[in-house]
């Protein structure tokens, strides 16, 4: 009679331990399984086309006392404005504090300074692209209009910017971002922003 | 139970609610009054005026712009100085324009009441080329960007140049002659405030 009772036992914990074990790995293995589907590929607008468009986004938006600021998110880098320095580069790291290398590389805003480089384009061109990068897919698409990015209505002045209204709509640079955001820049339309007081 | 406790909240919120880091900082960085110099119109050229002649910093007049004017010698050892006879020359956003002519320290600035400039700013600067006549002008040099937001030249304009600033406020055609002004405060030649402190090693 004890031995019968002793193997129901026996069976009894097992069943138990196999149920608890099943469940352990059950919810060990599903528990953090994730979608690893990528997600759909964002589109930007070319950085080759951006190059036409820098400019006037140097020129409109970054000033030293506006977006040519490490304090901004929207950083716009360039000869009218802040210097872009890699300091992972050692060589132009030093350009930080030895104001000797700064004079001789030109490493610094206005009259005299070196052009905006191919560095300073591509970060400039990363700013654009990376305040919203959903919504500039779906413009690149053609899903969204143009001026539901920030990009515009911050200097159209629709949504609140410090620098109020930079530009109207229609205007010769509100053409010249639109282009750009539509793949084919208008390098005139971009000159003749560039002229503008 | 809760009154003290909305007491200390409000007393909070009114004492340091209103306070700007980046302000404060700046404020911090300037020195102070140099030795014998009251505050005046002539008093600490190339500091970012606004600072505190601004609503902010609360010291009367506010003002709308302020700068200094400086030579840069050409040997980089040697500093800046201020220089007199020159004049500013700004227009804004609407097309009004306003002279500013530096003082004998190359201080110039407009007050808040006198012109409450439409941002962003073009900025010129002049040459008084007729020692007798101070109205007869010859450009010097026209700034390449545009003054975004901020009426202090020198929050910008910060000795020595870098990658974040054009370095002082600078007259390009300076004679050879001209020497530094007697009878002015030092100027104020940074370190540049924005910046952490970062030594070389």
């Amino acid at each position: 009679m004890m031995h019968a009772r002793a193997h129901v036992f026996t069976l009894r914990l097992a069943l138990r331990l196999g149920f608890r074990l099943g469940l352990g790995l059950g919810l060990g293995l599903t528990g953090c399984v994730v979608d690893l589907a990528p997600p759909a590929p964002l589109e930007r607008p070319t950085l080759e086309q951006f190059k036409t468009v820098s400019p006037l986004m140097e020129q409109r938006c970054g000033s030293l006392d506006c977006h040519g600021s490490l304090a901004r998110p929207f950083r716009v880098y360039g000869v009218r404005g802040l210097r872009f320095v890699d300091i992972l580069n050692p060589d132009q790291a030093l350009e930080l504090v030895d104001p000797e290398l700064v004079r001789a590389n030109g490493s610094y805003p206005g009259t005299g300074g070196k052009p905006t480089s191919e560095a300073e384009y591509t970060q400039n061109w990363r700013s654009a692209c990376a305040l919203e990068p959903e919504k500039l897919t779906q413009v690149t698409r053609g899903e969204l209009d143009p001026d539901a990015l920030l990009l515009l209505k911050k200097p159209l002045g629709v949504e609140g910017h410090k620098g109020a209204a930079v530009f109207i709509k229609g205007s010769s640079d509100y053409v010249c971002i639109t282009s750009w955001l539509d793949g084919e820049v208008s390098e005139s339309e971009c000159a003749l922003a560039l002229k503008n007081p | 139970m809760k009154r003290p406790i909305f007491a200390l909240a409000l007393f909070t919120a009114v004492t340091l609610g209103c306070d700007d880091p980046m302000r404060d900082r700046l404020l911090d960085a300037l020195p102070d009054e140099a030795p014998g110099f009251e505050p005046s119109a002539f008093h600490r050229p190339g500091q970012p005026c606004l600072a505190c002649h601004s609503e902010y910093g609360a010291a009367d007049p506010e003002f709308s712009i302020g700068g200094t004017v400086f030579a840069v010698p050409k040997d980089a050892t040697e500093a800046p100085f201020m220089l007199t006879s020159y004049t500013v020359r700004l227009i804004d956003a609407e097309g009004e324009t306003r002279t500013l002519r530096a003082n004998r320290c190359g201080n110039f600035f407009s007050t808040k009441q006198d012109w409450d400039p439409a941002f962003p700013l073009r900025a010129e600067l002049y040459r008084e080329s007729d020692p007798k006549d101070p109205s007869v002008l010859v450009q010097d040099s026209i700034m390449a960007s545009r003054i975004g937001r901020d009426g202090s030249c020198a929050s910008c304009h910060i000795h020595p140049k870098s990658p974040f600033s054009p370095g002082v406020v600078e007259a390009v055609k300076v004679a050879s002659d001209v020497a530094p002004p007697s009878d002015c405060p030092p100027p104020w030649l940074g370190p540049d405030p924005r910046l952490p402190e970062i030594t070389a090693q």
